[in-house]
């Protein structure tokens, strides 16, 4: 092949501009850290990672609705285990009050004790999670009960709904994070009132027999109450170990797909620099000398 | 009988013919760098011998230059010219698209993924708290996002389209104008070659146009006798001999009133399938037209598609009412916020059933960017994004190793040419030395014939003088 002084300073110019272009992408991918710069760059993997974006989105936000369902279960299973201790307390004084020997102001007494139970239980009932009443169901601004002690009547009506709560905690799946409360005060404030009656009534039969009945079942449905948020807390608390590890993989996976090799890109820099340093140096040599020269 | 001063007369053909040849080397010299130059070569010939009477052997009357040739193949030229229109096409489309590639800013944290993203997040924390209204405070600052979003990248593509839709025009005045120059070339050629000549340099000139207007457009070129071209463009003639036929830009209303390319003489559309200029159309159609489709088709899905959910849950007014629309707009260009929400949060529709604590709407709000869509061809509307990215960085990837693969294939040809046609110095010097030794010879000759005549002239017949 013929080659002419031209063409050795196109091709020259040709493959300095190659090596020159080389040389800036992995100048770019080393200041950006970042291998993926553009979707051309590598679309198979621009859309892997814009995909593990969203799955880390997710899951980071999975996590946040978890954290925050446990700390309603764990406000519910305290007020749960306050009112058990009070109800526990309430049925001590039944069987007290139950003896025939115990003379009426004694009882009179037991009875203002289980009054200052019952306004506990008031008070439990209305626990707030922040601003919200975390036993009224969905109508959390609204407070489930109003009990107002100077005026004796009928139990205080349950003012929430039956509304749970749901949160979402992973795709599609949601936990439910509180406990209408009318199933549970319901039948402890109408125990607790009834009890109260009884003790200021005298009324030893009913105090020791349906009464204490009474008093027991409302227990053990708070006990019911405990063991169902208990095992909601234990399936979230499983399903967060599950959720950290998740995002740690995604990161590790999306740093795969998008960031940069730092030591191999720093190893083809140098090797890029190397070729483009032979080929300045090829260039300098092979255009200069020419027959011109030589001649005399 | 040979004539007394013939040998005079070779040595004078010598010493013209060398010089002229000279002056070939020359010329190359001084072009060696000029684009498009083919180099030149004296091609020297005996000059037509004499046969005298009663004598053996013919009698050699010397050399002339035969003619000055121009070293060119014009295959290769027309290789050339059908490679760099291919070039010219996936040129264009791959600086478009470098350009939509920038517009979406994708990979990253600044693009619409991310938006869509932050929303989602927005309406998943409002369905964990829908009393509080810093929740829906920040679903309303997302949801403006999204759809300012939406709008900037719509209005960033459409103003790419419109640049290329002026680039159309700037195609089109350029092949105008080299056609112009062509037809004027062709004048010229036509003129040097009555007087039996060829007029190497105008070829050149003529191949160097040629070339150039194959980058913007698809032509076909035939060359007649006299070196003068005809070229036509989809089957239309626009250079003939001494005249060019301009094409011309119309607004075509069937497509966005973007310009379309038609026939100077009749307006006949032009159906153009290669070059620059095709390039460039189909960029603005099918790759940029086509994603503010894609983008339209996804904001509207998204309008649509939020609304109803919307409209299925509950205010926080007292008393509780039915949502009404979210979003508005048609499209991209248009999607907003409804001014509604933007002025009240509690007309954030969070609640499935008028409570204050149930956040379940919020949720099936949330759950619209994942579920699939069958506007979307079966996809949800974070998927279709993502493939619709993809899409845009595979056929930027194919647009580039086009152009890489048709650059090195035009260097390649480029290479070929200037193999055979480009000026070696070296090659000229080697000539020079060689034509002017020849010429120094034939300067000798005259000395030689000049000594052998003075015996004759001056010398002969004087004996006893």
């Amino acid at each position: 092949m013929r080659v002419t002084n031209s063409m050795i300073a196109r091709n020259l110019l040709a493959s300095l501009n190659t090596h020159l272009s080389r040389m800036e992408d992995l100048h770019l991918q080393m200041s950006t850290g970042k291998r993926l710069r553009l979707p051309s760059s590598d679309p198979a993997a621009t859309s892997v990672a814009m995909r593990l974006h969203t799955t880390l989105t997710q899951t980071r936000q999975h996590r946040a609705n978890l954290d925050q369902a446990l700390s309603w279960l764990d406000t519910t299973d305290a007020a749960l285990n306050e009112a058990t201790g009070a109800l526990q307390r309430a049925r001590e004084l039944a069987v007290y009050g139950a003896s025939d020997t115990l003379p009426q102001d004694a009882r009179d007494a037991l009875a203002r004790e289980v009054e200052q139970l019952l306004e506990h239980i008031i008070d439990i009932a209305n626990t707030r999670f922040g601003d919200l009443y975390i036993f009224s169901g969905n109508q959390t601004l609204t407070r489930p009960y109003t009990y107002d002690p100077a005026t004796p009547g009928p139990p205080p009506a349950y003012a929430g709904d039956h509304g749970l709560r749901q949160y979402e905690v992973s795709d599609g799946v949601t936990v439910p994070v509180n406990v209408p409360g009318d199933q549970v005060f319901d039948p402890i404030i109408e125990g607790l009132m009834s009890l109260r009656d009884a003790l200021e009534a005298g009324d030893t039969e009913a105090l020791g027999g349906e009464l204490l009945q009474k008093v027991d079942r409302a227990v053990e449905g708070l006990l019911r109450q405990r063991s169902d948020v208990g095992a909601r807390a234990n399936r979230l608390e499983l399903a967060r170990s599950r959720l950290d590890e998740m995002e740690l993989n995604l990161e590790r996976l999306l740093s795969n797909t998008e960031d940069a090799d730092l030591a191999q890109v720093i190893v083809d820099l140098k090797i890029s620099e190397n070729a483009y340093r032979a080929a300045l140096a090829a260039g300098a040599r092979i255009i200069q000398p020419s027959l011109m020269d030589f001649l005399s | 009988m040979r004539p007394t001063f013939f040998g005079l007369d070779i040595a004078r053909r010598a010493l013209q013919s060398q010089m002229r040849a000279l002056d070939v080397v020359g010329h190359n010299i001084a072009n060696a760098n000029t684009p498009g130059y083919s180099r030149q070569v004296a091609l020297l010939g005996a000059t037509p011998a004499i046969t005298p009477a009663q004598q053996a052997g013919q009698l050699g009357t010397g050399v002339q230059v035969m003619a000055v040739r121009r070293v060119h193949d014009e295959f290769i030229e027309m290789q050339l010219r059908a490679e760099t229109e291919s070039y010219g096409r996936w040129n264009a489309r791959y600086e478009a698209l470098q350009q939509v590639e920038l517009i979406l800013q994708e990979p990253s944290d600044l693009g619409l993924r991310d938006a869509l993203d932050q929303f989602w997040q927005s309406l998943q924390d409002l369905h964990q708290q829908p009393e509080s209204d810093a929740a829906r405070a920040v679903v309303r600052e997302r949801a403006l996002l999204v759809a300012a979003s939406f709008q900037h990248v719509h209005k960033q593509l459409t103003d790419l389209q419109l640049d290329l839709d002026r680039l159309v025009g700037l195609e089109v005045m350029t092949i105008n104008s080299l056609t112009e120059r062509l037809a004027d070339v062709n004048r010229q050629i036509h003129r040097v070659s009555l007087s039996g000549q060829s007029p190497n340099d105008l070829l050149d000139e003529r191949d160097k146009l040629l070339l150039e207007l194959a980058e913007h457009v698809d032509i076909h070129v035939m060359e007649y006798e006299n070196g003068t071209v005809h070229v036509s463009v989809g089957g239309l003639t626009v250079v003939d001999r001494d005249r060019s036929i301009q094409l011309v830009t119309q607004r075509d209303p069937d497509n966005n009133s973007l310009l379309s390319v038609h026939w100077g003489p009749t307006g006949q559309k032009l159906d153009i399938p290669n070059g620059r200029l095709a390039g460039v159309m189909e960029a603005r159609d099918e790759l940029v037209g086509g994603y503010i489709a894609d983008l339209d088709r996804l904001a509207r899905t998204i309008i649509q598609r939020f609304n109803e959910v919307h409209q299925q849950g509950f205010t926080r007014e007292e008393p509780p009412a039915l949502g009404g629309e979210f979003f508005t707009g048609t499209g991209a260009k248009d999607m907003s916020v409804h001014q509604d929400i933007q002025d009240n949060l509690a007309k954030i529709a969070a609640s499935a059933d008028g409570a204050p604590g149930n956040g379940a709407n919020a949720l099936s709000l949330a759950q619209v960017f994942h579920t699939a869509y069958t506007e979307l061809g079966n996809a949800s509307p974070a998927d279709f994004l993502r493939a619709v990215v993809s899409s845009i960085g595979v056929t930027a990837q194919q647009a580039r190793s086009m152009v890489a693969g048709q650059t090195a294939l035009v260097e390649h040809l480029r290479n070929r040419k200037e193999s055979l046609s480009g000026v070696s110095l070296d090659e000229e010097m080697v000539d020079m030395v060689r034509f002017q030794q020849a010429y120094a010879a034939a300067a000798r000759l005259v000395t030689a014939m000049d000594e052998a005549l003075e015996v004759i002239i001056n010398r002969m017949g004087v004996v006893g003088r």
